[in-house]
């Protein structure tokens, strides 16, 4: 920091000190009624007592280097961040299954097409051959169960 | 009258300790010592003297309800500060308060009255922009500036770190600096009026 930079915060804070807008009222008697707003408010109030959590709670408080606002910011953060993860890591890990998914269909099909003798035994990863069916039907290509069908016919 | 002046001879410390004894009427000297100061303070925080009195009456009942919490290790007013602080800022989140645009000050008025006038826009500007300041940093302002707490009190105040309540202080300044320093309007009032900013920038011209 330069210098001039320094002096000149102490003028600005003597200036400020100078043209300080604050004023208080200057009367007694506004004091008194405040005071015994105050009073009257305090008689109707007790003091709560110390509970052994408590003072754990303040002396843990205090212990923490990092204040309690920012505390509660790194924790919401943290909760954050592990939803986020775990919403992320169960979409990847779904568009992984699929796409596992879709490459054992294709290579099914294709493997199908050259040996439809074994067609059974490569759907074996479905339970069975409905199985197989069904979940190319609910993608609605119905060309592919054509294509398989063509295939098992001819080699009958 | 002889127990007035017992109780005017008390620490703040051996007052809380007879309040937590049983003593309530000893909690009134509390008031009765620290009441102008938080009045003060609550008013730099809230522009309504109203509102400023409800924060005061709000910040002595909790720290009478949180006697027993006090630990002793600040002083009882950076502890009641801190508490005022702290209903304050609640208050001011609660109802999202719009501070004074500086273009919303008007000075379309005859000569004579000018100046006056201008002076007291240009107080209106500077507590403009004290407001405008985040919250730390106006709290730190303030408790230094015009409270003239140390930075050891202010950090027990706001409940930081004493190079945090320092480096809050620090911004506060610089912030304030460059805002009087860019802003043209404030210039041109300085060359037709004098005042604030005139010796301000006399002052930094003799600096530099």
């Amino acid at each position: 920091m330069k210098k001039t930079d320094s002096i000149k915060e102490m003028i600005l804070v003597r200036k400020l000190k100078a043209e300080d807008v604050i004023a208080l009222p200057m009367e007694a008697a506004f004091f008194d009624n405040l005071h015994n707003k105050i009073m009257s408010s305090v008689a109707k109030t007790e003091l709560k007592p110390v509970s052994r959590w408590t003072k754990t709670r303040v002396f843990l408080e205090r212990k923490t280097i990092v204040p309690r606002a920012q505390m509660r910011k790194v924790v919401k953060l943290g909760i954050t961040a592990a939803t986020l993860a775990v919403g992320l890591g169960l979409s990847l890990n779904q568009k992984i299954n699929f796409a596992q998914k879709d490459l054992n269909k294709s290579m099914i099909v294709s493997e199908a097409k050259k040996n439809p003798a074994q067609w059974s035994e490569l759907v074996v990863n479905y339970q069975n051959e409905n199985d197989f069916y069904a979940d190319i039907l609910s993608q609605h290509d119905l060309a592919t169960i054509v294509e398989i069908d063509k295939a098992i016919a001819q080699s009958l | 009258m002889q127990r007035n002046i017992d109780q005017n001879l008390k620490t703040d410390l051996q007052l809380v300790e007879e309040v937590r004894s049983g003593e309530r009427a000893c909690f009134s000297e509390l008031v009765k010592r620290h009441q102008r100061g938080l009045l003060r303070l609550s008013m730099r925080f809230m522009k309504d003297a109203d509102i400023a009195q409800d924060i005061v009456q709000e910040a002595f009942i909790k720290s009478y309800e949180k006697l027993n919490l006090f630990e002793g290790r600040a002083s009882f007013k950076s502890w009641l500060y801190q508490i005022a602080v702290n209903t304050a800022r609640n208050k001011l989140r609660e109802n999202r308060y719009d501070f004074t645009n500086i273009e919303d000050i008007h000075l379309g008025v005859g000569a004579t009255a000018e100046k006056v006038l201008v002076h007291a826009a240009v107080s209106e500007i500077i507590q403009t922009q004290v407001d405008r300041l985040p919250f730390k940093q106006k709290t730190a302002l303030v408790l230094r500036v015009y409270e003239d707490m140390s930075f050891a009190e202010i950090a027990e105040v706001m409940e930081c770190p004493y190079d945090t309540a320092k480096a809050n202080y620090r911004h506060a300044l610089v912030k304030l600096k460059e805002t009087f320093e860019s802003q043209s309007e404030l210039r041109k009032w300085t060359e037709d009026v004098g005042g604030f900013f005139m010796e301000i920038n006399t002052k930094y011209a003799e600096v530099e």
